[in-house]
């Protein structure tokens, strides 16, 4: 057994690495086939393929009775190790009255986590993700024969676009959308099922309650806003992802993560 | 010797496939060897490797300078990787029903008596176990040998994120791995 206690786990991954890598003539075979498919394409004139969507989604008329109590959810509150990375601290700007929207009140997470523990059943454990945007509710499902882990935790998160004119007037919010995915999970919301934007999202949740998050979200419309978030945050406190200012107007987006209450699954 | 941004311009210019060719022969082992870890199938591996530089071609209309080639090219390799899995999710049997492929090619490998299947098969395992944004970025620092600000531009996060991906994939792959590797 070369597996001896003292074996680093790099060099263990590098031993198989090594192992697992393509001899030349392997290469050299695949270099072939591959030359051949690009012999007679016409590359520079083709379009670029589309990205495939990594789950199948279903458009749903439906949506979520969301609650109205305004409880903020209050932060975890662990401390990160010394090995994480820091969670960004929100911005909080006690200046700016920011609408209730730019919250996620621990009762309309338990009200997601309710329905959605019956829709999950419906799909039989095939349920990555829901998103919410407008009356618009999206569902991503895996393939027919995969399964997620029972264990998976749920997590969600919120985008919020929000617009003033001048400073005296109060933020209201232009564009919402709200997500639940399983940890790892890919929420994909194009242009084609959004409509106006198109929104992608990672979450995992860490061990000492904070949440790494990876969000991509462009919002086409009054102005073309675009933000790109990728790094850890606490759960249930807002964080400006983007601003802008024109003449007329101000932007901002806030972005919300938590941890859904009550379990780990959808 | 050409750089690979002039290789593209010379395609762009003249429409000369030496030039694609020239860029698949530089990076084609490069890139099998980020997909094969990622998948853990030597013919999935090929198939999606060639599904990569069909991709980049098709796109090198759209391929602005930026940044370097070999940063887009990779990162067209990871995601590209990372679609075919979240699509295709596959379960830990899979994983154990190649070994009669990797058996094959460790007869044909001196070199494989460095490991036995044994603990082949654990490393798999124990790779395919983990989500993928965790192994790539194992596949890219680790196994690749990038720095960890490449390996963020590539995946499209944060230094800071590659760096939490790094190390809970390595705590992780201890955990599964222990016994073989030092805590």
């Amino acid at each position: 057994m070369t597996g001896k206690p003292d074996d680093t786990l790099n060099n263990l991954l590098r031993q198989w690495h090594e192992r697992n890598t393509s001899a030349e003539a392997e290469l050299e075979r695949l270099h072939r086939r591959i030359s051949r498919s690009i012999e007679n394409a016409r590359f520079l004139d083709l379009p670029s393929e589309p990205p495939q969507r990594s789950l199948r989604a279903i458009r749903a008329g439906w949506w979520f009775a969301l609650g109205s109590a305004a409880t903020v959810l209050l932060m975890l509150g662990l401390r990160p190790s010394s090995q994480s990375p820091q969670p960004v601290t929100a911005l909080h700007e006690p200046s700016q009255a920011l609408p209730p929207e730019v919250q996620f009140p621990a009762s309309q997470l338990a009200e997601k986590a309710r329905l959605l523990a019956g829709m999950e059943e419906a799909f039989n454990g095939r349920l990555a993700w829901v998103a919410e945007h407008g009356r618009q509710v999206e569902l991503g499902l895996l393939p027919d024969t995969a399964r997620l882990p029972r264990d998976a935790r749920s997590l969600a998160v919120r985008l919020i676009v929000l617009a003033r004119q001048g400073k005296d007037s109060a933020w209201r919010p232009i564009w919402q959308a709200d997500a639940i995915a399983r940890d790892e999970e890919i929420v994909d919301l194009t242009a084609e099922s959004v409509g106006d934007g198109s929104l992608r999202v990672w979450m995992h949740p860490l061990p000492d309650g904070a949440i790494a998050v990876d969000t991509d979200l462009a919002v086409n419309g009054l102005l073309p806003v675009r933000s790109s978030f990728s790094g850890v945050q606490h759960s249930g406190t807002p964080q400006r992802v983007f601003s802008s200012q024109s003449e007329d107007a101000e932007f901002q987006i806030y972005q919300i993560v938590a941890a859904l209450p009550g379990g780990k699954g959808l | 010797m050409k750089s690979d941004e002039q290789l593209v311009a010379c395609y762009r210019d003249s429409g000369r496939r030496e030039a694609l060719d020239e860029l698949t022969r530089r990076h084609l082992g490069r890139v099998r060897a980020m997909i094969y870890p990622m998948v853990l199938d030597g013919t999935l591996a090929d198939d999606l490797t060639q599904e990569v530089f069909l991709r980049v071609f098709r796109g090198l209309a759209s391929f602005n300078g930026q940044s370097r080639f070999s940063t887009w090219l990779y990162r067209v390799a990871m995601n590209t990787t990372s679609g075919f899995l979240s699509r295709r999710r596959r379960s830990r049997v899979d994983f154990r029903a190649e070994l009669p492929c990797d058996c094959r090619s460790s007869v044909e490998r001196p070199e494989s008596s460095v490991m036995d299947i044994e603990l082949q098969t654990a490393v798999e395992i124990a790779l395919g176990e983990l989500p993928p944004k965790l192994r790539a970025a194992i596949v890219l620092i680790t196994l690749d040998g990038m720095d960890a600000g490449e390996a963020a531009r590539i995946e499209g996060c944060s230094r800071p994120t590659m760096y939490w991906r790094l190390h809970e994939a390595r705590k992780r792959l201890k955990q599964r791995l222990k016994g073989h590797v030092s805590p």
